[in-house]
């Protein structure tokens, strides 16, 4: 026991906490800085046993992360629901639990009964107000633990949420970056007939978001031409983008009238993706490519540069974004096409300015629109719209010229 | 710059009036706001005023579907008015102005 710690000891046991989790543990990666942390503070509060459990994306269910001298909860992979059990109560409650003689009444994951832990205590890892997670010590012997003993659980529960926060952060900022390449690829497929280039820019406030583009040559010989933006931003924008951007090619295998496509997409989303909302432009371009056929969810309509009259807009109706709300009437409008010609698809973060309308952004897009070779093209627009400033949003642009 | 959300209550609607800017980083605020009016037991009909709103980005237009939608699953009914041009031509363009500012 160790009631009544004289306080040189207290001191003590706090610079050896102080050592924990600073350099020589800033090179490991979350499991490891973690299971570190536990094998100190094992030592440090004499303690059996040693968890991390964090919350999963669902907030519904702690999911045990890293363990010492109890290594089967994460082998097994245990989850326990907040707010029932021992763990479960200090989520919900957000502060420590102390146990002094554990029993089938006061815990529900039965590796702890299984183990012979008598004594337990347990503290929430909270960040920025918010319960992530919660650490928790065991004894096998019987043990009342004290108020220091709580307060430096908490101590280390805290260092562990703020190292977990970030490398959790910094590890879906990579995650999200490899995924989006892979989805947003800079080639583009080559396809007869057609000249393409694409740009993407990550924005300054948000980083990468859920911004793509697409081309693809269907079997009929249509060929495909998406742009989109998911709502939102970081890993969760992106895995919803790609699930998104494979969905729509599978309809468009399906059919090739774009307004049919987004309508089977649209039902698809609000079933199993009720959380998002997504803009689209989708244009198929006919086999002879001299006709293009659009439709629009929500989305800023694509322009059309033909030689020897001014960029415009093509005149679509906006349909409302995909998962917007369920049964939207969907419309194409069909556009002729000449040789020379130049689609150009972008996304709202080319034009959105806080200190504009959008009509004026569009209005400074449009002159840099030109039926000149794509790549030239891509380039002009970015500067004059993008220029020295860093977008706040994500920024994709796609152009297709028709071989003259 | 700031969102300010301010409610106001005549009989069993709730007005929420927005000052500021609806963007990535005022809008999980607006979203919680919408949400808690909704559910609000004795609040029959909830009224955003977008008068004050200087710029709307498609994180703001999400979060107003999304109150719709929560306002439709509870059968009350959800409105947008009063958007200033800048923010209305955003609506219009996202095809959503209809269904935001019409009544269901």
């Amino acid at each position: 026991m160790t009631v009544g710690l004289e306080t040189s000891d207290r001191d003590e046991r706090l610079r050896r906490l102080e050592s924990v989790t600073d350099a020589g543990l800033s090179h490991l990666d979350v499991e490891h800085l973690l299971v570190e942390l536990l094998e100190r503070v094992r030592e440090i509060l004499e303690v059996d046993t040693a968890a991390v459990l964090l919350l999963d994306d669902s907030g519904q269910y702690l999911v045990a992360t890293a363990a010492r001298g109890i290594e089967a909860e994460v082998r097994q992979g245990v989850r326990l629901p907040v707010g029932q059990g021992f763990a479960g109560q200090i989520a919900s409650l957000g502060r420590p639990v102390r146990i002094e003689r554990v029993d089938q009444t006061k815990v529900v994951n039965p590796l702890l009964l299984e183990k012979g832990i008598t004594s337990l205590l347990g503290v929430p890892m909270i960040t920025s107000g918010r319960v992530v997670g919660v650490l928790h010590v065991g004894t096998l012997t019987p043990r009342a633990f004290t108020d220091d003993d709580v307060d430096l659980l908490q101590r280390v529960a805290d260092r562990a949420s703020l190292a977990t926060q970030a490398r959790v952060a910094s590890i879906d900022r990579a995650a999200t970056v490899a995924l989006q390449r892979s989805l947003v690829p800079a080639a583009l497929p080559v396809l007869a007939g057609l000249e393409v280039a694409a740009r993407y820019v990550p924005g300054a406030q948000v980083g990468v978001g859920g911004d793509w583009y697409d081309l693809f040559a269907l079997p009929s010989g249509h060929v495909g031409v998406v742009i989109g933006d998911v709502a939102g931003h970081g890993l969760r924008a992106a895995v919803v983008m790609g699930r998104i951007r494979s969905a729509l090619r599978a309809y468009a295998l399906e059919s090739d009238d774009p307004a049919d496509v987004l309508t089977r997409l649209d039902r698809k989303i609000q079933l199993f993706e009720p959380d998002a909302v997504a803009t689209v432009a989708y244009a198929v371009i006919d086999p002879s490519l001299r006709r293009l056929t659009l439709s629009v969810a929500g989305h800023p309509p694509p322009v059309l540069a033909e030689p020897d009259r001014p960029a415009r807009s093509i005149e679509v109706r906006a349909d409302p974004p995909l998962g917007a709300y369920p049964d939207a009437c969907r419309h194409n409008v069909t556009v002729p096409l000449s040789p020379g010609e130049v689609i150009f698809l972008y996304t709202d973060g080319l034009v959105e300015r806080r200190t504009r309308p959008f009509h004026e952004g569009v209005a400074a897009l449009l002159p840099a629109v030109t039926p000149e070779p794509v790549d030239q093209v891509c380039g002009r627009v970015m500067n004059a719209l993008i220029g020295d400033e860093s977008p706040a949003d994500d920024v994709a642009v796609l152009a297709i010229r028709l071989d003259g | 710059m700031d969102l300010s959300v301010s409610a106001s209550r005549s009989g069993d609607t709730t007005r929420l009036s927005l000052t500021g800017e609806v963007d990535l980083s005022t809008v999980d605020a607006l979203q919680e706001e919408i949400a808690a009016s909704v559910e609000a037991e004795d609040v029959a009909s909830l009224i955003i005023d977008l008068s004050g709103v200087t710029f709307l980005d498609s994180s703001g237009i999400s979060a107003l579907l999304k109150g719709r939608r929560l306002a439709d699953d509870r059968q009350k009914t959800f409105r947008v008015e009063a958007a200033r041009d800048m923010v209305r031509e955003v609506l219009n363009i996202t095809g959503v102005w209809e269904h935001l500012a019409g009544r269901p």
